[in-house]
């Protein structure tokens, strides 16, 4: 027996005048899964969340569904408060607020936690990411590279979202700090969110990922078992060239 | 159970105390105007501040909405009869229900757009103003608009004394009610809003929404302010509306320090005494304009981020921290 999806994306498609940035994509995605897209740079991967989340667009035709639910048609903070959350790869946070600030607003707004419960929550979620207690009360403009991604990883634990959609949170990220990535991830996880991951980074994305998909000038060109995908000739001619296959 | 007071509230205490003190130092009728004017300006200054400063809304009409509530005051007052006291807040009202129409288009806008639409509004309010002339009375004015009486008091006498106190209590009561917006779960959204308008609407924040709330909010005062502006002056002149008008309160804003509240309430009090205190001085009645201007630079240059970065950094926490 098949599991119902979460997350469900049909026949999504979002066109430019003549050009078309997702063509026709559908995939569905199981609770508590960590699902990875990756494919090339201009391949149509972080247009996908645009037009999941509405933010700042939605798609031109296709539905998307949470639970079964149709949410394409909601505004951009009901998809948020629906429980579909996204991250972004640049500017992910609110500069001039505190870390906990970051995380308080995304528990009042986005979860509906009441004032003093929001107080808890974001506690705990900056804990759950060890962001270091000192650096709680500083501008999010004032943290590292490493400690935004603890927030923005912070920030959606607090949001209490069903679905996360992660924007190559990896980059700009040294070694042993994708590794600590790969750690909050797994933490999301562990709190019953699932995850839909893109990235460039192919260590992470095999490390995290149940599922992989990917896409290449907005269309879908494999889908799978991360192992059996980054085999595919069409995925090694398309986005990974045989020296990766062979790392 | 005993109230636990810190260094701010008492140094607010202080300066609430001493401005009460104020009219029992100060007998001059023209620098207890002085004081009432900069009161005005303050409220109006520290209300555009919440929507400029806090919520990052290029909002240049919000002159127009203190216009309409010198207007909304005054013919309420003089040509319906309405008590002053409720014309004064039916001033207000009327402000927010035109910020409301402003919304419409500025919710959905962004930058340079929101200054168009926005500067476009004050002056169509403006030329309605001039063009209704028989009831506005145009480019005249509208004059010898009652003013408010407390008790059978009558606010005309004792050299200012009695409007000293009802200003210094509506800018009290304002900024007091716009510090606890700006330091609620309501001021962090909209901070973040400003900050990042994308991701705010991921974390659930509903920008439209906040947006229409930010002008509502910020034209009440701002439209209560000219209320007591007309009552107090008991003259409505379009003058309100003039360039001038918005960028000396703009100048309030800017040298007061953005997203502070309590700057622009600083800079009312400097800019008008110095000002009106340059022109005592023989030559200096248009000249002072140019020496205003100058301190303002200078104030930019060595606090870019306006008068009130002088104060103690605690005085800016938010209550989420």
């Amino acid at each position: 027996m098949s599991e119902a999806p979460l997350l469900e994306a049909r026949n999504l498609t979002r066109r430019f005048g003549a050009l078309t940035a997702v063509d026709d994509v559908s995939f569905s995605v199981p609770a508590g899964q960590v699902f990875g897209i990756a494919g090339p740079n201009g391949s149509g991967k972080s247009t996908l969340f645009n037009i999941i989340t509405g933010i700042p667009f939605p798609p031109s035709s296709g539905e998307v569904l949470l639970s079964g639910a149709a949410v394409h048609r909601m505004r951009p903070h009901q998809i948020s408060r629906a429980g579909v959350l996204r991250t972004f790869q640049k500017d992910a946070e609110f500069a001039t607020l505190s870390a906990f600030e970051n995380v308080y607003t995304s528990a009042i707004y986005c979860a509906g936690t009441a004032s003093t419960d929001a107080r808890a929550a974001a506690t705990q979620a900056l804990d759950d990411v060890a962001l270091p207690t000192g650096r709680r009360g500083m501008a999010a403009s004032g943290l590292s590279v490493f400690e935004r991604k603890q927030l923005m990883i912070a920030s959606a634990i607090a949001s209490r979202p069903k679905v996360l959609l992660l924007d190559e949170p990896a980059a700009g990220l040294t070694k042993p700090e994708v590794s600590g990535l790969s750690a909050l991830i797994r933490t999301v996880r562990a709190r019953g969110i699932t995850v839909v991951l893109i990235e460039h980074v192919l260590a992470l994305l095999l490390d995290v990922s149940e599922h992989l998909m990917v896409l290449n000038y907005g269309r879908v060109i494999a889908s799978g078992l991360p192992d059996d995908v980054v085999r595919d000739p069409k995925v090694v001619e398309a986005y990974l060239g045989t020296r990766e296959i062979a790392r | 159970m005993p109230v636990k007071l810190d260094a701010r509230s008492l140094g607010l205490a202080a300066l609430v105390v001493v401005g009460l003190l104020v009219p029992f130092v100060v007998q001059d009728t023209y620098v207890r105007h002085l004081f009432i004017m900069a009161f005005i300006y303050a409220v109006v200054a520290s209300s555009w501040d919440l929507s400029l400063g806090y919520a990052g809304i290029f909002n240049f009409g919000h002159v127009a909405f203190f216009g309409i509530g010198v207007y909304a005051t005054g013919l309420t007052a003089k040509l319906l009869g309405l008590d002053p006291w409720l014309a004064m807040m039916f001033g207000g009202v009327a402000a927010s229900a035109a910020a409301v129409l402003v919304a419409l288009p500025v919710v959905r806008l962004q930058g340079v757009y929101v200054v168009l639409v926005t500067f476009a509004f004050s002056q169509l309010v403006l030329q309605v103003v001039i063009s209704q002339s028989a009831v506005t009375g145009g480019t005249q004015g509208l004059i010898r608009v009652p003013t408010i009486e407390l008790f059978g008091y009558n606010f005309l006498r004792d050299f200012k004394f009695g409007y000293y106190y009802v200003a210094f209590g509506m800018m009290v009561v304002a900024v007091a009610c716009l510090r606890w917006l700006a330091r609620s779960d309501f001021g962090l959204s909209i901070m973040a809003m400003r900050d990042n308008e994308d991701y705010a609407a991921s974390r659930g924040i509903p920008i439209a929404l906040q947006r229409l709330k930010v002008l509502v909010f910020s034209a009440f005062f701002a439209g209560l302010a000219g209320g007591f502006f007309v009552v107090y002056l008991r003259v409505a002149s379009p003058e309100v509306f003039s360039f001038s008008t918005t960028s000396l309160i703009l100048s309030m804003v800017l040298v007061g320090g953005t997203s502070t509240i309590y700057g622009p309430v600083i800079a009312a009090l400097v800019l008008t005494f110095v000002s009106e205190g340059l022109a005592n001085f023989e030559g200096l009645a248009e000249g002072r304009f140019i020496l205003v201007a100058v301190a303002m630079i200078v104030v930019l240059v060595f606090l870019p981020k306006g008068l009130a970065s002088a104060l103690p950094k605690r005085w800016g926490q938010r209550a989420a921290e």
